[in-house]
């Protein structure tokens, strides 16, 4: 899935801008005009990184900063200002208020690119559409722990068979392993002796070969110092223990750039059939859609007319997965496709409860839909 | 003639043309030159307006205001700004009739100007604060100031192609 920056500034020349700037990179651009839109985008696209103007109406940079930043959900949003104000007051207010970098208007392109490619991991377009693997092709992953409970859990935790797990329980076999093969995926438990955790990145870092290898680091729930130790050091991401491993393989197809579409986009003979996992989680919901409009858009290159969104395994209906569906028939609308709702009896009715599902007609099959 | 504020006219010019050359450098890629520079003072009777031109003209405005006050009008025929636009953004078909993008264009100009000005304004210790763009459209107009303010107007050329930088500027009492 591509990296999201989220672009906020009241100049459309601006975000132009930006956009223009990242032509050439994986990097999907997505843009609000002021705070408020801002912080409604943020929540909306959980961007990788958000690039913020001080000087906007409605509200401004630094009151959307502060409110970013007391969010739960969104603090740990990197932030890179991107103003004209560069007034000493200013700057420092704002460094306390936590942002990653600060980049004065005018800027270069370059100037923009290589700041950000210092926060999110930037990747040429060109790269990533040659080598984009599936979820069932093979993928290494290197896991450094010394607890050989945590190790076992590791080796049997993935559910595809292709991914294999390759363990190792000190820096030193860690540097030697990732030397012979290349790695995918590097797991660095936090919970090494004499902080060799952190050493290790460093060194793995400092290696060409590894610069652009997803480096997680594997820490306890409860230890939030540690979590902000890692972010500060660069780690690509953070698994917690205990291990959500179908958290963990979200995020590892994310690092890995992997095509999880086929987790949920199916090409039928002559329709597109969108399939939801039972209780999917708000991980699952922002991955498909993520992959929305392009397998929608590539219905309609394929000449289908029509687009099943298969809802029939979900116990209940939430909002995440209402707006998911109403994207889901906006695209459909905007391309003139058609578009059925299959679900249950149970979804039937609380698709009754919200003023946007209220109208839907659910189908209780695909032939059904397909049929009408 | 007394000015209102204490820094040098040297040093205010300087720090007017660095900032719109690095604007022009930077998002542009283009050449600036200053042409000439006029002081007065706004309460001095016949002062000139900054730009006459009986084509439609476009003046992007940014105003700061902190221990120091002012604002900036960056006054220029619609065919360069329609120029400029393109430039910056790399629309070589933007249309004449594009205002919107092109007053967006304008404004964000004046905003990075401005903005370098201002900034070079607070590290001599008038610190101040931007406000939003606005953008004036027509033709065969001037500006003036309905209070006592020093007048800095500054004739710029870019690659054959005249505008104007206008700042009107005080302490604040």
């Amino acid at each position: 899935m591509s990296k999201k920056c989220l672009t906020v500034d009241d100049s459309k020349a601006v975000r132009m801008i930006v956009k223009k700037a990242f032509t050439d990179f994986d990097l999907e651009i997505c843009e609000g005009t002021n705070g408020v839109e801002g912080l409604a985008a943020a929540s909306k696209e959980n961007p990788d990184l958000i690039l913020l103007d001080i000087t906007m109406p409605v509200m401004d940079g630094i009151e959307m900063l502060t409110k970013l930043k007391a969010d739960n959900s969104l603090k740990h949003i990197p932030v890179i200002m991107l103003t004209a104000e560069a007034g000493k007051e200013t700057v420092l207010k704002i460094a306390k208020i936590g942002i990653r970098d600060y980049i004065v208007k005018p800027f270069s392109e370059e100037t923009l690119i290589e700041k950000v490619g210092r926060v999110i991991d930037l990747r040429p377009i060109s790269e990533i559409q040659d080598k984009r693997r599936k979820l069932t092709d093979p993928l290494n992953i290197m896991l450094v722990e010394d607890k050989p409970a945590i190790a076992e859990q590791f080796r049997s935790g993935f559910s595809y068979p292709s991914w294999k797990v390759n363990v190792v329980s000190s820096t030193g076999e860690a540097i030697d392993a990732a030397q012979e093969t290349q790695q995918d995926v590097v797991i660095i438990s936090l919970s090494l002796p004499h902080d060799s955790g952190i050493e290790l990145f460093r060194i793995l870092r400092s290696n060409p070969r590894h610069k652009y290898t997803p480096i997680f680091a594997l820490i306890v729930k409860t230890d939030t110092h540690e979590q902000a130790r890692a972010q500060d050091t660069g780690f690509t991401n953070i698994v917690t223990k205990p291990v959500d491993f179908h958290e963990l393989e979200t995020k590892i197809a994310n690092a890995a750039n992997l095509d999880t579409s086929e987790k949920y986009f199916t090409f039928e003979k002559d329709f597109l059939l969108i399939a939801l996992p039972e209780n999917p989680s708000n991980h699952s919901i922002i991955e498909v859609n993520g992959f929305l409009r392009e397998k929608i858009t590539k219905a309609v290159d394929n000449g289908f007319r029509k687009v099943v969104v298969d809802v029939h395994t979900l116990e209940t209906l939430n909002m995440n997965i209402v707006k998911f569906m109403l994207d889901a028939m906006k695209y459909c609308q905007e391309l003139t496709l058609k578009c059925y709702v299959v679900g249950n009896e149970r979804i039937d009715q609380e698709s009754k409860a919200f003023e946007e599902s209220k109208g839907w007609k659910v189908f209780t099959s695909v032939e059904d839909a397909l049929s009408s | 003639m007394s000015k209102l504020i204490l820094i040098p006219e040297e040093e205010l010019v300087g720090m007017m043309v660095s900032a719109v050359q690095d604007v022009f450098t930077t998002m542009l890629s283009m050449q600036v030159d200053l042409d000439r520079h006029e002081s007065s003072m706004t309460s001095e009777e016949s002062v000139p307006p900054a730009y006459n031109s009986n084509n439609p003209m476009i003046a992007a405005n940014v105003g700061f205001s902190g221990k120091i006050y002012g604002m900036v009008y960056l006054c220029m025929e619609a065919t360069l700004a329609l120029k400029l636009t393109r430039q910056l953004l790399g629309m070589g078909d933007l249309e004449p009739s594009d205002h919107e993008m092109v007053n967006d264009a304008l404004g964000e100009l004046a905003n990075m100007t401005v903005g370098g000005f201002k900034n070079q304004l607070s590290h001599k210790g008038y610190s101040c604060q931007l406000t939003i763009p606005s953008i004036l459209r027509g033709t065969n107009f001037s500006v003036e100031s309905t209070s006592q303010s020093q007048r800095e107007t500054f004739y710029f050329d870019t690659e054959g192609n005249a505008f104007v930088a206008d700042l009107f500027i005080r302490t604040g009492d």
